[in-house]
Order: structure tokens, then C-alpha cells, then sequence
């Protein structure tokens, strides 16, 4: 910290290719310094060090192993990073004051790819929601029972391969029909932008396309 | 449209496996991405169905494009061509046909835009693709005329494997110009020549291949962009081809 200058606010153009390349290298230590040091202390707000940094790398790290330039190991390491990235984030963050709303975010049975659900569970938490995530391909039969136990106040469900959409045509009907009546569901994920109509076709009741507009959602939704 | 969805469903694993055999035909696929690849193309063929299945069940052929589209950029760094994504969208719609399922128009009007949208946006590359129906004859006849005993000694077949050859390679060519990475085209000149040696054909064949690309490129009057752009990328392939050890050029498994 001592050579940290404080006086220069944190470049975060810069401090994502500097923590990409830390990614790209595996260097755990030096990605969460950049963060930390080069980024919350420098004055970057957490939710810009999100967006602008963490995940902006990582769509850059998702469009390196498209264009095999990095193989599905590197994409394994350079994500592994940025999950931990964001739990250090997770400290520094100035959260609102609870709104006694409860919010379950999760993947749908068959996805993986939860990071994305990992970011929205992040950004409602700081909002002030209370959240239960539950990561990666959650069980539908599970799901109901987490449902039944926690009496969310909204349930938000990601899928992020298109072929997992059946999984989430499978969910929102039992969700409707077997737990709490009248629990609304949102949903999000980049499926949601190749079946830009899947929100509608499942009868959801509404979809975020980003973190940012996952929160905003379920503020208008819950009215807080 | 539920009922096709339904048997497309039920059949999926069969048709995707029966495309899988008649691609594997050829035995390009085992000697280029042996086991491995072979894998990953059952997984491949098994997500065409089910992204065809998304398509239809959202009445939105976008989805199944969408997916060509994002496909087309993942294989194309990985060995394979435009050409051989478009053959197994064109070989699942024949497949999907033969069953005679009410409705299949529908699913093989989904397959045919998701072949239309691996034709690139203008520009030098889109302007190969659309060029390339008009070049082949034209290189395989210029090819025959400076090797007539090509023909003669191969037969009748070498006129067809020519013409099919002919057509894989303007597709590489077209992907590597479309990425600006000429790597992608050089490593599969490499491996071709390799693959053409141990069936006999000599590696001289090749880069007079590439040769007469250039050529017949240059005598079509495409744009001078895309001329400059085949004609550096074949002198590139032609050095590194002319500097190969014998007997390089063996198998390259695809990237995970």
C-alpha cells in the first residue's frame, strides 16, 4: 500500500488489461492486488470495479477461448479468478440498508456457467435484498424445496446456453403451479438475448439482460 | 409446430448420429481430429438439434442463426471450415426430411438461414465466398491444363475431388481472410499437404494449387483488396509449404 499513489485515481481502461493479463497468467495474487489496490484504494467504486474491470475481462476472456486463443483450461483458471475477485470486492462494498425482500438466484438444472447469476446475486445482496444463491444447474425439484423453505419474495433464474431453456420451460410452470402463489419470476442470462421472446414464451415476469438491470428489476417488481 | 418439435425431439440422437456417419465418410475428420474430434462432433451434431429444437419451440429461426453465427467464429479457429458447418446443417435437413414429419418445412427453412447467415457481411472475404461457385471450374480446369497427367493417372474420381477440394479450400480461405489471421489458413495448408502425400499426391500439387487460386483470383476481377489479399496469403502458404520437412503435416487434434 505504501507504494500506491493516491494521489492518481484508479485508470480502469488500464487496470483491466493489467488485471487480464494476471487472468491470462493465472496469477491470483497479482489479480487481486490490481483490484484491490490499484482499484478500491485508488478511489474505483465497487460496482464500477465490476463492471468495467471484472466483467468486462471476463467477456474478453470468453471471446479469446471463442477465437481459440485460450484453451478451456485458461477460461477455467482466468474465471476462477474473477469469483474470487468479486468475493474479495464483496468486503469493500457499501451496502444499502436491508429491504426485508428475499430474492433466490439461480441457475436452472443443466446450466454451469454461473457467474453471471453470481454477479446478480452480488449486486441484490448490496442493494439491500436478502439472498439465497444458489449456484450452478440447481435440480428443479430442489429448487421447489428451497422455494417451499425460504418463501422468497421474488425468484430469479439464469440460463446462459440456449439449450437450456427447456430446463427453465420445465421451472417457471412448476414454480407457478407448486409453490407460492402469485411468486414472481425473473429471469436472465445470455440465452435471453438469442430467444430475445423466451421472458414472454415462459411466462416470467420480466427479464434482466445485466446485474444492474436484474436490481432495478426487482425494485420495481417488489416495490422497494 | 408442437408436433414437429416432438419428433424432431424423440429422433434427435438418431438423426444427429446418422449426419455424424455420413460426415465421417470422409476420412478428412479422423485423420484431422482423430478421436477427440470425433467426440466433440457427436456433441456438436446433438446441439444442432437441440438449438433447431429451441428455434422452432420460439417460432424464432433467429435463435438456430444466432447459434450458426456464434459456431461459425469457435470452428473456424479450430481447423474446420464455413463449408463443413453449412454441409451438417444441409445434411440435418435432409435427414429431418427423409422422416416426412408434418411441418418439417418449417425446420428446414430454420436450417437454411442458419447456412444463409455463414455468408460473411461485405467485404473481401464475403466477396470470395460469393466468387467462388464461378472460380472453381476455372482453377480445376487451369489445374488440369498444367497437369494433364493428373487426370489421367487418378481418373475420373480426381475431377470430383478436385472440384470438392477446391471448394473446402476457398472456404478456408475466405474464413482466414474474414478473421485476419492467416495462421488458420496456413496451418490447414500444412496438414493438407500431409494428408495429400500419404494418398499419393505429391506436395507440388498443393502449392501449384494455390498457385493457380491466386491466378484464376487475380483473372476474375474481384477487387484489387481481395486479390492482394489471396494472392500475399497463397505466397505465404507456398513458403511454408516449400520449407516443410517430408512427412510433416500429420494429425492436429482441435483445441478444447
Amino acid at each position: 500500500m505504501d507504494d500506491i499513489d493516491l494521489s492518481v485515481p484508479a485508470d480502469l481502461d488500464t487496470l483491466r488489461a493489467r488485471y487480464l493479463a494476471a487472468q491470462l497468467k493465472g496469477n491470483r495474487r497479482e489479480a487481486l492486488r490490481l483490484i484491490i489496490d490499484e482499484g478500491v484504494v485508488r478511489g474505483a467504486g465497487v460496482p464500477e470495479l465490476r463492471r468495467e474491470v471484472i466483467q468486462e475481462a471476463q467477456r474478453e476472456i470468453g471471446r479469446l477461448w471463442q477465437e481459440n486463443r485460450i484453451s478451456i483450461a485458461e477460461e477455467h483458471m482466468a474465471t476462477a479468478i474473477s469469483q474470487l475477485a468479486l468475493a474479495h470486492l464483496y468486503q469493500y462494498a457499501a451496502f444499502h440498508p436491508s429491504n426485508s425482500k428475499k430474492v433466490i438466484v439461480a441457475c436452472v438444472e443443466g446450466e454451469l456457467h454461473d457467474f453471471p447469476a453470481r454477479l446478480v446475486a452480488d449486486c441484490l445482496d448490496l442493494a439491500g435484498f436478502e439472498v439465497k444463491f444458489l449456484g450452478a444447474s440447481v435440480p428443479t425439484d430442489s429448487l421447489l424445496s428451497m422455494i417451499e423453505v425460504e418463501k422468497p419474495d421474488l425468484v430469479a433464474l439464469s440460463v446462459t446456453m440456449t439449450f437450456n431453456a427447456s430446463a427453465l420451460r420445465t421451472a417457471v410452470p412448476r414454480i407457478r403451479a407448486e409453490a407460492s402463489n402469485g411468486l414472481p419470476i425473473v429471469i436472465g442470462g445470455h440465452a435471453c438475448q438469442w430467444a430475445k421472446n423466451l421472458a414472454k414464451e415462459v411466462g416470467a415476469d420480466g427479464v434482466g439482460m445485466s446485474a444492474d438491470e436484474m436490481v432495478a428489476l426487482a425494485r420495481q417488481i417488489l416495490e422497494v | 409446430m408442437n408436433e414437429l418439435v416432438l419428433h424432431i425431439e424423440s429422433t434427435g440422437p438418431e438423426v444427429a448420429a446418422r449426419v455424424l456417419a455420413d460426415m465421417y465418410q470422409n476420412p478428412f475428420w479422423d485423420e484431422r481430429f482423430g478421436a477427440r474430434g470425433r467426440k466433440f462432433s457427436a456433441e456438436d451434431g446433438q446441439l444442432h438439434v437441440s438449438y433447431l429444437v429451441e428455434a422452432l419451440v420460439a417460432q424464432d429461426p433467429e435463435v438456430l442463426s444466432r447459434y450458426s453465427s456464434w459456431l461459425q467464429s469457435v470452428l473456424v479457429s479450430r481447423g474446420m471450415c464455413s463449408r463443413h458447418l453449412a454441409e451438417n446443417f444441409e445434411r440435418l435437413a435432409g435427414a429431418l426430411a427423409e422422416r416426412g414429419y408434418p411441418g418439417i418445412e418449417h425446420a428446414r427453412e430454420y436450417l437454411q438461414r442458419a447456412v444463409d447467415v455463414l455468408r460473411y457481411a461485405p467485404g473481401p472475404a464475403r466477396e470470395l465466398q460469393d466468387a467462388s461457385a464461378a472460380l472453381i471450374p476455372c482453377i480445376a480446369a487451369a489445374l488440369c491444363a498444367r497437369h494433364p497427367q493428373w487426370e489421367s493417372h487418378w481418373g475420373q474420381v480426381w475431377q470430383e475431388r478436385c472440384i470438392d477440394d477446391l471448394v473446402y479450400l476457398l472456404s478456408y480461405i475466405a474464413d482466414a481472410v474474414e478473421q485476419k489471421r492467416p495462421e488458420l489458413f496456413i496451418a490447414h495448408a500444412r496438414w493438407l499437404s500431409g494428408f495429400w502425400e500419404r494418398r499419393g499426391i505429391p506436395r507440388e500439387h498443393l502449392i501449384d494449387t494455390l498457385e493457380i487460386i491466386a491466378d484464376e483470383v487475380e483473372r476474375a476481377g474481384v477487387s484489387a483488396e481481395l486479390c492482394t489479399v489471396v494472392t500475399l496469403l497463397m505466397d505465404r502458404a507456398k513458403d511454408v509449404l516449400c520449407a516443410m520437412d517430408p512427412g510433416a503435416g500429420k494429425e492436429q487434434e482441435m483445441s478444447p
